[in-house]
Protein backbone atom coordinates (compact mmCIF):
# COMPACT_ATOMS: atom_id res chain seq x y z
CA UNK A 1 0.00 0.00 0.00
CA UNK A 2 2.80 2.33 0.80
CA UNK A 3 4.21 1.59 -2.67
CA UNK A 4 1.13 2.96 -4.41
CA UNK A 5 0.45 6.53 -5.12
CA UNK A 6 -2.55 8.28 -3.62
CA UNK A 7 -4.45 8.22 -6.88
CA UNK A 8 -3.98 4.52 -7.31
CA UNK A 9 -5.00 3.91 -3.73
CA UNK A 10 -8.17 5.82 -4.36
CA UNK A 11 -9.03 3.73 -7.39
CA UNK A 12 -8.45 0.52 -5.45
CA UNK A 13 -10.82 1.81 -2.79
CA UNK A 14 -13.49 2.56 -5.32
CA UNK A 15 -13.13 -0.85 -6.93
CA UNK A 16 -13.24 -2.68 -3.61
CA UNK A 17 -16.27 -0.75 -2.41
CA UNK A 18 -18.02 -1.28 -5.69
CA UNK A 19 -17.36 -4.99 -5.32
CA UNK A 20 -18.86 -5.08 -1.84
CA UNK A 21 -21.89 -3.15 -3.05
CA UNK A 22 -22.24 -5.66 -5.85
CA UNK A 23 -22.06 -8.52 -3.38
CA UNK A 24 -24.68 -6.88 -1.22
CA UNK A 25 -27.02 -6.20 -4.10
CA UNK A 26 -26.66 -9.78 -5.30
CA UNK A 27 -27.55 -11.09 -1.87
CA UNK A 28 -30.58 -8.84 -1.64
CA UNK A 29 -31.74 -9.90 -5.08
CA UNK A 30 -31.34 -13.56 -4.15
CA UNK A 31 -33.34 -13.12 -0.96
CA UNK A 32 -36.13 -11.27 -2.68
CA UNK A 33 -36.40 -13.73 -5.53
CA UNK A 34 -36.73 -16.92 -3.48
CA UNK A 35 -39.87 -18.42 -4.95
CA UNK A 36 -42.40 -18.67 -2.16
CA UNK A 37 -43.79 -22.19 -1.69
CA UNK A 38 -47.40 -22.32 -2.78
CA UNK A 39 -49.74 -21.96 0.18
CA UNK A 40 -53.24 -23.23 0.10
CA UNK A 41 -54.38 -25.32 -2.82
CA UNK A 42 -54.44 -25.13 -6.53
CA UNK A 43 -57.45 -26.98 -7.83
CA UNK A 44 -60.15 -26.56 -10.37
CA UNK A 45 -63.68 -26.26 -9.05
CA UNK A 46 -65.27 -27.13 -12.34
CA UNK A 47 -65.47 -30.53 -13.91
CA UNK A 48 -62.77 -31.01 -16.50
CA UNK A 49 -63.71 -30.65 -20.15
CA UNK A 50 -63.28 -34.39 -20.78
CA UNK A 51 -65.28 -36.00 -18.00
CA UNK A 52 -64.42 -39.40 -16.66
CA UNK A 53 -66.92 -42.17 -16.09
CA UNK A 54 -69.94 -41.41 -14.00
CA UNK A 55 -69.67 -42.02 -10.29
CA UNK A 56 -71.18 -45.30 -9.26
CA UNK A 57 -71.16 -47.17 -5.99
CA UNK A 58 -67.49 -47.67 -5.18
CA UNK A 59 -67.98 -51.03 -3.54
CA UNK A 60 -70.52 -52.81 -5.75
CA UNK A 61 -69.55 -53.82 -9.25
CA UNK A 62 -72.31 -53.42 -11.85
CA UNK A 63 -73.39 -56.06 -14.34
CA UNK A 64 -72.04 -55.83 -17.87
CA UNK A 65 -73.78 -55.99 -21.23
CA UNK A 66 -71.67 -56.16 -24.33
CA UNK A 67 -72.29 -54.28 -27.55
CA UNK A 68 -70.39 -54.26 -30.82
CA UNK A 69 -70.38 -51.02 -32.81
CA UNK A 70 -69.94 -51.05 -36.58
CA UNK A 71 -71.02 -48.58 -39.22
CA UNK A 72 -74.23 -50.55 -39.52
CA UNK A 73 -75.13 -49.85 -35.89
CA UNK A 74 -75.12 -51.57 -32.52
CA UNK A 75 -75.11 -55.32 -32.11
CA UNK A 76 -75.81 -56.80 -28.68
CA UNK A 77 -73.58 -59.74 -27.78
CA UNK A 78 -75.49 -61.84 -25.25
CA UNK A 79 -73.29 -64.21 -23.32
CA UNK A 80 -75.97 -66.55 -22.02
CA UNK A 81 -75.54 -69.16 -24.73
CA UNK A 82 -71.78 -68.96 -24.56
CA UNK A 83 -71.91 -69.41 -20.80
CA UNK A 84 -74.06 -72.50 -21.23
CA UNK A 85 -71.54 -73.96 -23.68
CA UNK A 86 -68.67 -73.23 -21.32
CA UNK A 87 -70.65 -74.83 -18.52
CA UNK A 88 -70.94 -77.96 -20.61
CA UNK A 89 -67.16 -78.09 -20.92
CA UNK A 90 -66.54 -76.61 -24.35
CA UNK A 91 -63.39 -74.59 -24.85
CA UNK A 92 -63.93 -73.23 -28.36
CA UNK A 93 -67.38 -71.91 -29.08
CA UNK A 94 -68.44 -70.85 -32.55
CA UNK A 95 -71.32 -68.43 -32.66
CA UNK A 96 -72.93 -66.17 -35.18
CA UNK A 97 -70.86 -63.30 -33.78
CA UNK A 98 -67.50 -65.00 -34.04
CA UNK A 99 -65.37 -67.42 -32.08
CA UNK A 100 -65.02 -67.57 -28.33
CA UNK A 101 -62.03 -69.22 -26.69
CA UNK A 102 -62.34 -70.21 -23.05
CA UNK A 103 -59.26 -70.58 -20.92
CA UNK A 104 -59.40 -71.69 -17.35
CA UNK A 105 -57.55 -69.95 -14.61
CA UNK A 106 -53.94 -70.76 -13.85
CA UNK A 107 -53.09 -73.78 -11.75
CA UNK A 108 -52.31 -71.52 -8.81
CA UNK A 109 -55.57 -69.65 -8.68
CA UNK A 110 -57.07 -67.50 -5.96
CA UNK A 111 -60.75 -67.54 -6.76
CA UNK A 112 -62.30 -70.63 -8.34
CA UNK A 113 -64.18 -68.44 -10.79
CA UNK A 114 -61.10 -66.97 -12.50
CA UNK A 115 -61.12 -67.30 -16.26
CA UNK A 116 -60.18 -65.76 -19.59
CA UNK A 117 -62.61 -65.63 -22.47
CA UNK A 118 -61.14 -64.58 -25.78
CA UNK A 119 -63.42 -63.22 -28.48
CA UNK A 120 -62.53 -63.03 -32.16
CA UNK A 121 -65.45 -61.24 -33.77
CA UNK A 122 -66.71 -61.80 -37.28
CA UNK A 123 -67.37 -58.20 -38.26
CA UNK A 124 -69.37 -58.94 -41.35
CA UNK A 125 -71.90 -61.17 -39.66
CA UNK A 126 -72.07 -58.86 -36.68
CA UNK A 127 -72.87 -55.94 -38.96
CA UNK A 128 -75.68 -57.97 -40.52
CA UNK A 129 -77.30 -58.40 -37.12
CA UNK A 130 -76.88 -54.78 -36.13
CA UNK A 131 -79.59 -52.50 -34.84
CA UNK A 132 -79.26 -49.46 -36.99
CA UNK A 133 -78.93 -46.11 -35.25
CA UNK A 134 -78.63 -43.36 -37.73
CA UNK A 135 -81.29 -40.90 -36.68
CA UNK A 136 -81.53 -38.76 -33.58
CA UNK A 137 -84.63 -40.53 -32.28
CA UNK A 138 -82.98 -43.91 -32.69
CA UNK A 139 -80.06 -42.74 -30.62
CA UNK A 140 -82.47 -41.41 -28.04
CA UNK A 141 -84.28 -44.73 -27.91
CA UNK A 142 -80.98 -46.56 -27.43
CA UNK A 143 -79.96 -44.21 -24.62
CA UNK A 144 -83.36 -44.65 -22.99
CA UNK A 145 -82.90 -48.38 -23.05
CA UNK A 146 -79.45 -48.12 -21.48
CA UNK A 147 -80.86 -45.79 -18.88
CA UNK A 148 -83.63 -48.21 -18.02
CA UNK A 149 -81.21 -51.11 -17.78
CA UNK A 150 -78.99 -49.12 -15.45
CA UNK A 151 -81.82 -47.88 -13.23
CA UNK A 152 -83.63 -51.17 -12.93
CA UNK A 153 -80.99 -53.85 -13.28
CA UNK A 154 -77.70 -52.04 -12.59
CA UNK A 155 -76.36 -53.05 -16.00
CA UNK A 156 -73.66 -50.95 -17.62
CA UNK A 157 -72.85 -51.38 -21.32
CA UNK A 158 -69.40 -52.16 -22.63
CA UNK A 159 -68.85 -51.21 -26.26
CA UNK A 160 -66.42 -52.85 -28.63
CA UNK A 161 -65.86 -50.18 -31.25
CA UNK A 162 -64.55 -50.87 -34.69
CA UNK A 163 -62.89 -48.22 -36.77
CA UNK A 164 -65.83 -48.03 -39.12
CA UNK A 165 -68.18 -47.52 -36.22
CA UNK A 166 -66.45 -44.52 -34.67
CA UNK A 167 -68.89 -41.97 -36.05
CA UNK A 168 -71.89 -43.73 -34.66
CA UNK A 169 -70.16 -44.45 -31.38
CA UNK A 170 -69.17 -40.82 -30.97
CA UNK A 171 -72.82 -39.82 -31.07
CA UNK A 172 -73.90 -42.53 -28.66
CA UNK A 173 -71.04 -41.65 -26.35
CA UNK A 174 -71.93 -37.99 -26.18
CA UNK A 175 -75.62 -38.78 -25.73
CA UNK A 176 -74.84 -41.08 -22.84
CA UNK A 177 -72.45 -38.60 -21.24
CA UNK A 178 -75.15 -35.95 -21.46
CA UNK A 179 -77.56 -38.32 -19.78
CA UNK A 180 -74.94 -39.03 -17.10
CA UNK A 181 -74.96 -42.74 -17.78
CA UNK A 182 -71.91 -44.87 -17.12
CA UNK A 183 -70.38 -46.82 -19.95
CA UNK A 184 -67.03 -48.16 -20.97
CA UNK A 185 -65.57 -48.83 -24.36
CA UNK A 186 -62.71 -50.60 -26.02
CA UNK A 187 -61.37 -50.05 -29.51
CA UNK A 188 -61.21 -53.27 -31.44
CA UNK A 189 -58.18 -53.31 -33.67
CA UNK A 190 -58.21 -55.82 -36.51
CA UNK A 191 -56.43 -59.00 -35.65
CA UNK A 192 -56.53 -58.37 -31.91
CA UNK A 193 -58.53 -60.73 -29.72
CA UNK A 194 -60.85 -59.12 -27.21
CA UNK A 195 -60.56 -60.71 -23.77
CA UNK A 196 -63.15 -60.82 -21.05
CA UNK A 197 -61.66 -62.06 -17.84
CA UNK A 198 -61.74 -62.34 -14.10
CA UNK A 199 -58.28 -62.43 -12.63
CA UNK A 200 -56.51 -61.61 -9.39
CA UNK A 201 -54.45 -58.95 -11.17
CA UNK A 202 -57.59 -56.89 -11.71
CA UNK A 203 -57.90 -56.49 -7.97
CA UNK A 204 -54.43 -55.12 -7.41
CA UNK A 205 -55.69 -51.60 -6.89
CA UNK A 206 -58.97 -49.83 -6.91
CA UNK A 207 -57.81 -47.28 -9.41
CA UNK A 208 -60.38 -48.47 -11.91
CA UNK A 209 -63.99 -47.85 -10.95
CA UNK A 210 -64.98 -51.27 -12.10
CA UNK A 211 -63.66 -53.88 -14.45
CA UNK B 1 -5.35 1.89 10.11
CA UNK B 2 -7.66 3.13 7.42
CA UNK B 3 -7.06 -0.07 5.49
CA UNK B 4 -8.01 -2.25 8.45
CA UNK B 5 -11.15 -0.30 9.20
CA UNK B 6 -12.15 -0.46 5.56
CA UNK B 7 -11.75 -4.23 5.48
CA UNK B 8 -13.55 -4.61 8.78
CA UNK B 9 -16.39 -2.61 7.31
CA UNK B 10 -16.64 -4.78 4.21
CA UNK B 11 -16.41 -8.05 6.05
CA UNK B 12 -19.07 -7.03 8.53
CA UNK B 13 -21.30 -5.97 5.66
CA UNK B 14 -20.91 -9.38 4.00
CA UNK B 15 -21.47 -11.18 7.28
CA UNK B 16 -24.61 -9.16 7.95
CA UNK B 17 -25.94 -9.93 4.50
CA UNK B 18 -25.18 -13.61 4.99
CA UNK B 19 -27.03 -13.62 8.30
CA UNK B 20 -30.04 -11.99 6.74
CA UNK B 21 -29.95 -14.59 3.97
CA UNK B 22 -29.81 -17.47 6.45
CA UNK B 23 -32.64 -16.11 8.57
CA UNK B 24 -34.75 -15.74 5.46
CA UNK B 25 -33.97 -19.33 4.52
CA UNK B 26 -35.10 -20.73 7.85
CA UNK B 27 -38.32 -18.74 7.76
CA UNK B 28 -39.44 -20.48 4.57
CA UNK B 29 -39.82 -23.91 6.17
CA UNK B 30 -43.15 -24.41 7.94
CA UNK B 31 -43.28 -24.46 11.72
CA UNK B 32 -43.15 -27.99 13.16
CA UNK B 33 -46.59 -29.42 13.89
CA UNK B 34 -47.36 -30.10 17.54
CA UNK B 35 -46.73 -33.73 18.48
CA UNK B 36 -49.86 -35.88 18.51
CA UNK B 37 -51.17 -36.93 21.91
CA UNK B 38 -49.43 -40.08 23.13
CA UNK B 39 -51.26 -43.39 22.91
CA UNK B 40 -52.11 -44.32 26.47
CA UNK B 41 -54.90 -46.10 28.21
CA UNK B 42 -56.73 -47.05 25.04
CA UNK B 43 -54.05 -49.48 23.92
CA UNK B 44 -55.46 -52.46 25.73
CA UNK B 45 -58.44 -52.52 23.41
CA UNK B 46 -58.17 -53.63 19.81
CA UNK B 47 -58.06 -50.96 17.16
CA UNK B 48 -61.46 -52.07 16.02
CA UNK B 49 -63.34 -51.77 19.28
CA UNK B 50 -67.00 -51.94 18.71
CA UNK B 51 -68.36 -51.66 22.24
CA UNK B 52 -67.81 -48.37 24.03
CA UNK B 53 -67.91 -48.05 27.76
CA UNK B 54 -70.70 -45.84 28.87
CA UNK B 55 -68.63 -43.82 31.33
CA UNK B 56 -66.24 -41.10 30.35
CA UNK B 57 -66.27 -39.05 27.20
CA UNK B 58 -66.50 -41.61 24.42
CA UNK B 59 -66.04 -39.05 21.68
CA UNK B 60 -62.78 -37.77 23.11
CA UNK B 61 -61.63 -41.34 23.58
CA UNK B 62 -62.30 -42.19 19.95
CA UNK B 63 -60.54 -39.08 18.74
CA UNK B 64 -57.57 -39.73 20.99
CA UNK B 65 -57.22 -43.24 19.66
CA UNK B 66 -57.28 -42.01 16.09
CA UNK B 67 -55.02 -39.03 16.62
CA UNK B 68 -52.36 -40.89 18.58
CA UNK B 69 -51.91 -43.18 15.62
CA UNK B 70 -53.15 -46.37 17.25
CA UNK B 71 -55.83 -47.00 14.63
CA UNK B 72 -53.37 -46.21 11.89
CA UNK B 73 -50.90 -48.68 13.33
CA UNK B 74 -53.48 -51.45 13.40
CA UNK B 75 -54.45 -50.58 9.85
CA UNK B 76 -50.83 -50.66 8.74
CA UNK B 77 -50.48 -54.16 10.20
CA UNK B 78 -53.38 -55.28 8.06
CA UNK B 79 -52.20 -53.48 4.95
CA UNK B 80 -48.66 -54.80 5.28
CA UNK B 81 -49.80 -58.31 4.44
CA UNK B 82 -48.11 -58.81 1.08
CA UNK B 83 -50.61 -61.34 -0.14
CA UNK B 84 -53.68 -59.20 0.57
CA UNK B 85 -55.53 -57.89 -2.46
CA UNK B 86 -57.77 -55.55 -0.56
CA UNK B 87 -59.84 -54.72 -3.61
CA UNK B 88 -60.88 -58.35 -3.97
CA UNK B 89 -64.62 -58.67 -4.02
CA UNK B 90 -64.66 -61.98 -2.17
CA UNK B 91 -62.37 -63.55 0.42
CA UNK B 92 -60.93 -66.04 -2.07
CA UNK B 93 -59.73 -63.13 -4.19
CA UNK B 94 -58.35 -61.20 -1.24
CA UNK B 95 -56.26 -63.97 0.25
CA UNK B 96 -54.51 -66.84 -1.51
CA UNK B 97 -54.93 -70.49 -0.78
CA UNK B 98 -58.35 -70.43 0.88
CA UNK B 99 -59.88 -72.96 -1.48
CA UNK B 100 -57.52 -75.20 -3.37
CA UNK B 101 -57.81 -78.57 -5.01
CA UNK B 102 -60.91 -77.76 -7.05
CA UNK B 103 -61.01 -79.64 -10.36
CA UNK B 104 -60.77 -77.90 -13.70
CA UNK B 105 -64.28 -78.94 -14.66
CA UNK B 106 -65.83 -77.34 -11.61
CA UNK B 107 -63.75 -74.21 -12.04
CA UNK B 108 -64.92 -74.02 -15.63
CA UNK B 109 -68.51 -74.24 -14.41
CA UNK B 110 -67.93 -71.40 -11.94
CA UNK B 111 -66.41 -69.32 -14.72
CA UNK B 112 -69.43 -70.01 -16.92
CA UNK B 113 -71.72 -68.77 -14.15
CA UNK B 114 -69.71 -65.56 -13.81
CA UNK B 115 -69.82 -65.03 -17.58
CA UNK B 116 -73.59 -65.38 -17.56
CA UNK B 117 -73.97 -63.28 -14.38
CA UNK B 118 -77.46 -61.85 -14.26
CA UNK B 119 -78.45 -63.56 -17.49
CA UNK B 120 -78.84 -67.15 -16.28
CA UNK B 121 -75.86 -67.39 -13.94
CA UNK B 122 -77.97 -68.25 -10.92
CA UNK B 123 -79.36 -71.38 -12.59
CA UNK B 124 -75.86 -72.57 -13.40
CA UNK B 125 -74.76 -71.89 -9.84
CA UNK B 126 -77.65 -73.89 -8.40
CA UNK B 127 -76.45 -76.85 -10.43
CA UNK B 128 -72.93 -76.46 -9.05
CA UNK B 129 -74.21 -76.08 -5.51
CA UNK B 130 -76.33 -79.19 -5.75
CA UNK B 131 -73.29 -81.32 -6.55
CA UNK B 132 -70.76 -79.72 -4.20
CA UNK B 133 -70.05 -79.48 -0.52
CA UNK B 134 -67.82 -77.57 1.85
CA UNK B 135 -66.23 -74.37 0.65
CA UNK B 136 -67.11 -75.08 -2.98
CA UNK B 137 -70.79 -75.10 -2.07
CA UNK B 138 -70.18 -71.99 0.02
CA UNK B 139 -68.67 -70.21 -2.98
CA UNK B 140 -71.60 -71.18 -5.17
CA UNK B 141 -74.16 -70.04 -2.61
CA UNK B 142 -72.30 -66.78 -2.06
CA UNK B 143 -72.16 -66.08 -5.78
CA UNK B 144 -75.93 -66.60 -6.01
CA UNK B 145 -76.37 -64.22 -3.08
CA UNK B 146 -74.07 -61.62 -4.64
CA UNK B 147 -75.71 -61.74 -8.06
CA UNK B 148 -79.20 -61.62 -6.55
CA UNK B 149 -78.28 -58.74 -4.25
CA UNK B 150 -76.85 -56.70 -7.11
CA UNK B 151 -79.92 -57.42 -9.19
CA UNK B 152 -82.21 -56.34 -6.35
CA UNK B 153 -83.69 -59.79 -5.63
CA UNK B 154 -83.69 -59.83 -1.82
CA UNK B 155 -85.55 -63.11 -1.39
CA UNK B 156 -83.12 -65.16 -3.43
CA UNK B 157 -80.15 -63.42 -1.87
CA UNK B 158 -81.31 -64.04 1.70
CA UNK B 159 -82.08 -67.68 0.96
CA UNK B 160 -78.65 -68.21 -0.59
CA UNK B 161 -76.96 -66.44 2.33
CA UNK B 162 -78.80 -68.70 4.78
CA UNK B 163 -77.49 -71.73 2.92
CA UNK B 164 -73.97 -70.31 2.95
CA UNK B 165 -74.16 -69.83 6.71
CA UNK B 166 -74.90 -73.53 7.15
CA UNK B 167 -71.48 -74.48 5.85
CA UNK B 168 -69.04 -75.17 8.63
CA UNK B 169 -65.34 -74.30 8.92
CA UNK B 170 -65.56 -71.13 6.90
CA UNK B 171 -62.42 -68.99 7.36
CA UNK B 172 -62.78 -65.61 9.07
CA UNK B 173 -62.12 -63.63 5.89
CA UNK B 174 -65.02 -65.44 4.23
CA UNK B 175 -67.29 -64.88 7.20
CA UNK B 176 -66.58 -61.22 6.66
CA UNK B 177 -68.13 -61.46 3.19
CA UNK B 178 -71.25 -63.08 4.60
CA UNK B 179 -71.63 -60.31 7.15
CA UNK B 180 -71.13 -57.70 4.45
CA UNK B 181 -73.89 -59.09 2.28
CA UNK B 182 -76.15 -59.45 5.31
CA UNK B 183 -75.54 -55.78 6.07
CA UNK B 184 -76.35 -54.75 2.53
CA UNK B 185 -79.55 -56.78 2.59
CA UNK B 186 -80.66 -55.53 5.99
CA UNK B 187 -83.52 -53.08 5.94
CA UNK B 188 -82.88 -51.51 9.31
CA UNK B 189 -79.92 -49.15 9.46
CA UNK B 190 -78.88 -50.17 12.96
CA UNK B 191 -78.93 -53.86 12.07
CA UNK B 192 -76.91 -53.12 8.95
CA UNK B 193 -74.37 -51.15 10.96
CA UNK B 194 -73.93 -54.07 13.36
CA UNK B 195 -73.31 -56.41 10.41
CA UNK B 196 -70.70 -54.07 8.95
CA UNK B 197 -68.97 -53.90 12.32
CA UNK B 198 -68.67 -57.66 12.49
CA UNK B 199 -67.55 -57.75 8.84
CA UNK B 200 -64.55 -55.52 9.52
CA UNK B 201 -63.84 -57.36 12.74
CA UNK B 202 -63.64 -60.66 10.88
CA UNK B 203 -61.48 -59.24 8.11
CA UNK B 204 -59.94 -55.79 8.58
CA UNK B 205 -58.63 -56.00 5.02
CA UNK B 206 -62.11 -56.02 3.51
CA UNK B 207 -62.14 -52.72 1.67
CA UNK B 208 -65.80 -52.87 0.68
CA UNK B 209 -66.85 -53.53 4.28
CA UNK B 210 -65.00 -50.43 5.46
CA UNK B 211 -66.65 -48.37 2.74
CA UNK B 212 -70.10 -49.53 3.78
CA UNK B 213 -69.29 -49.01 7.45
CA UNK B 214 -68.12 -45.44 6.93
CA UNK B 215 -71.07 -44.57 4.70
CA UNK B 216 -73.48 -46.23 7.11
CA UNK B 217 -72.10 -44.19 9.98
CA UNK B 218 -72.36 -41.02 7.94
CA UNK B 219 -75.98 -41.52 6.90
CA UNK B 220 -77.41 -43.05 10.05
CA UNK B 221 -80.22 -41.19 11.76
CA UNK B 222 -78.98 -41.69 15.30
CA UNK B 223 -81.74 -42.13 17.87
CA UNK B 224 -79.64 -42.20 21.02
CA UNK B 225 -76.40 -40.56 22.10
CA UNK B 226 -74.80 -44.00 22.19
CA UNK B 227 -75.77 -44.58 18.56
CA UNK B 228 -74.25 -41.23 17.74
CA UNK B 229 -70.97 -42.14 19.41
CA UNK B 230 -70.96 -45.47 17.56
CA UNK B 231 -71.53 -43.71 14.26
CA UNK B 232 -68.63 -41.35 14.95
CA UNK B 233 -66.39 -44.29 15.81
CA UNK B 234 -67.36 -46.12 12.63
CA UNK B 235 -66.62 -43.11 10.47
CA UNK B 236 -63.28 -42.34 12.09
CA UNK B 237 -61.92 -45.89 12.16
CA UNK B 238 -63.06 -46.94 8.74
CA UNK B 239 -61.72 -43.82 7.05
CA UNK B 240 -58.31 -44.48 8.62
CA UNK B 241 -58.43 -48.08 7.41
CA UNK B 242 -59.54 -47.04 3.94
CA UNK B 243 -56.78 -44.49 3.69
CA UNK B 244 -54.18 -47.04 4.76
CA UNK B 245 -55.47 -49.79 2.49
CA UNK B 246 -55.70 -47.78 -0.70
CA UNK B 247 -53.09 -45.07 -0.17
CA UNK B 248 -55.03 -43.22 -2.81
CA UNK B 249 -56.74 -39.91 -2.24
CA UNK B 250 -58.93 -40.33 -5.30
CA UNK B 251 -60.52 -43.42 -3.77
CA UNK B 252 -61.34 -41.54 -0.59
CA UNK B 253 -62.83 -38.70 -2.58
CA UNK B 254 -64.94 -41.18 -4.50
CA UNK B 255 -66.38 -42.38 -1.21
CA UNK B 256 -67.04 -38.83 -0.17
CA UNK B 257 -68.93 -38.19 -3.40
CA UNK B 258 -70.91 -41.40 -2.87
CA UNK B 259 -72.02 -40.03 0.49
CA UNK B 260 -73.24 -36.91 -1.29
CA UNK B 261 -75.21 -39.00 -3.76
CA UNK B 262 -76.86 -40.88 -0.91
CA UNK B 263 -78.03 -37.44 0.08
CA UNK B 264 -79.10 -38.10 3.60
CA UNK B 265 -78.79 -34.94 5.55
CA UNK B 266 -77.52 -36.66 8.63
CA UNK B 267 -75.16 -34.31 10.45
CA UNK B 268 -72.46 -36.99 10.69
CA UNK B 269 -71.88 -36.56 6.98
CA UNK B 270 -69.97 -33.40 7.71
CA UNK B 271 -67.67 -35.43 9.94
CA UNK B 272 -67.07 -37.94 7.16
CA UNK B 273 -66.46 -35.26 4.53
CA UNK B 274 -64.21 -33.23 6.77
CA UNK B 275 -62.22 -36.18 8.04
CA UNK B 276 -61.58 -37.51 4.55
CA UNK B 277 -60.32 -34.10 3.47
CA UNK B 278 -58.20 -33.92 6.58
CA UNK B 279 -56.56 -37.27 5.86
CA UNK B 280 -55.68 -36.33 2.29
CA UNK B 281 -54.15 -33.08 3.44
CA UNK B 282 -56.79 -30.51 2.49
CA UNK B 283 -56.89 -29.04 5.96
CA UNK B 284 -58.38 -25.69 5.13
CA UNK B 285 -61.37 -27.23 3.40
CA UNK B 286 -61.80 -29.63 6.29
CA UNK B 287 -61.80 -26.76 8.77
CA UNK B 288 -64.42 -24.97 6.70
CA UNK B 289 -66.68 -28.02 6.66
CA UNK B 290 -66.32 -28.60 10.39
CA UNK B 291 -67.02 -24.95 11.16
CA UNK B 292 -70.08 -24.80 8.93
CA UNK B 293 -71.48 -28.02 10.37
CA UNK B 294 -71.01 -26.81 13.93
CA UNK B 295 -72.87 -23.63 13.13
CA UNK B 296 -75.76 -25.57 11.61
CA UNK B 297 -76.14 -28.06 14.45
CA UNK B 298 -79.30 -27.81 16.42
CA UNK B 299 -79.93 -29.05 19.92
CA UNK B 300 -80.86 -32.65 19.40
CA UNK B 301 -80.06 -36.06 20.88
CA UNK B 302 -77.04 -36.62 18.73
CA UNK B 303 -75.95 -33.06 18.28
CA UNK B 304 -74.30 -32.75 21.66
CA UNK B 305 -71.86 -35.56 20.90
CA UNK B 306 -71.45 -34.51 17.32
CA UNK B 307 -70.65 -30.97 18.36
CA UNK B 308 -67.92 -32.38 20.59
CA UNK B 309 -66.55 -34.51 17.75
CA UNK B 310 -66.52 -31.63 15.30
CA UNK B 311 -64.95 -29.33 17.86
CA UNK B 312 -62.10 -31.76 18.52
CA UNK B 313 -61.46 -32.25 14.80
CA UNK B 314 -61.56 -28.52 14.13
CA UNK B 315 -59.11 -28.00 16.93
CA UNK B 316 -56.68 -30.53 15.48
CA UNK B 317 -56.99 -29.22 11.96
CA UNK B 318 -56.47 -25.61 12.88
CA UNK B 319 -53.49 -26.41 15.07
CA UNK B 320 -51.40 -27.76 12.21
Amino acid sequence: MSLRTDAEAGFVDIAANALSVLILVTIIVLIVSIVPSPRGEVRADNRPALPFPVEIDPSVQPFNSYWYVTEAGLTPIPLRQIAQSVFNGEKVIETVFGKFFFQNSRRTYRDVAEFRLGFVPDSKRIAEAAISISGEDEIERAVDQFSMEFEESYIVPTFFVEKSGFDIFARIHSAMRNADLPLRWVVRRPGVTLTIMRDANQFETRAATWR
Amino acid sequence: MALVSRWIGRISLVVLAAMVLLMEATDVSPPPSPPPPPCGSGSDRSGLAVVLNATGDPIAEIMARVDCGETKQKAEETASDESLRMAGDICLMRYPGLLSGVSREIRQKFAAAVIAAQDGGIDLLREIEANANGMTAWRAAMEIARIAERAGDRQTALAALARARLISDVPAACQSDMELIAGRLAEDDDVAAAYFDSAVLADPGNFAAHVERALGGATLRAETPQACADAVERIMESVVYLETLTRSSSQLLRIKRRAEVLNENAPQRALLDGFILERIGRKREAAAIYGRAMAELETGLCDERLRRALAIRLDRVVQK
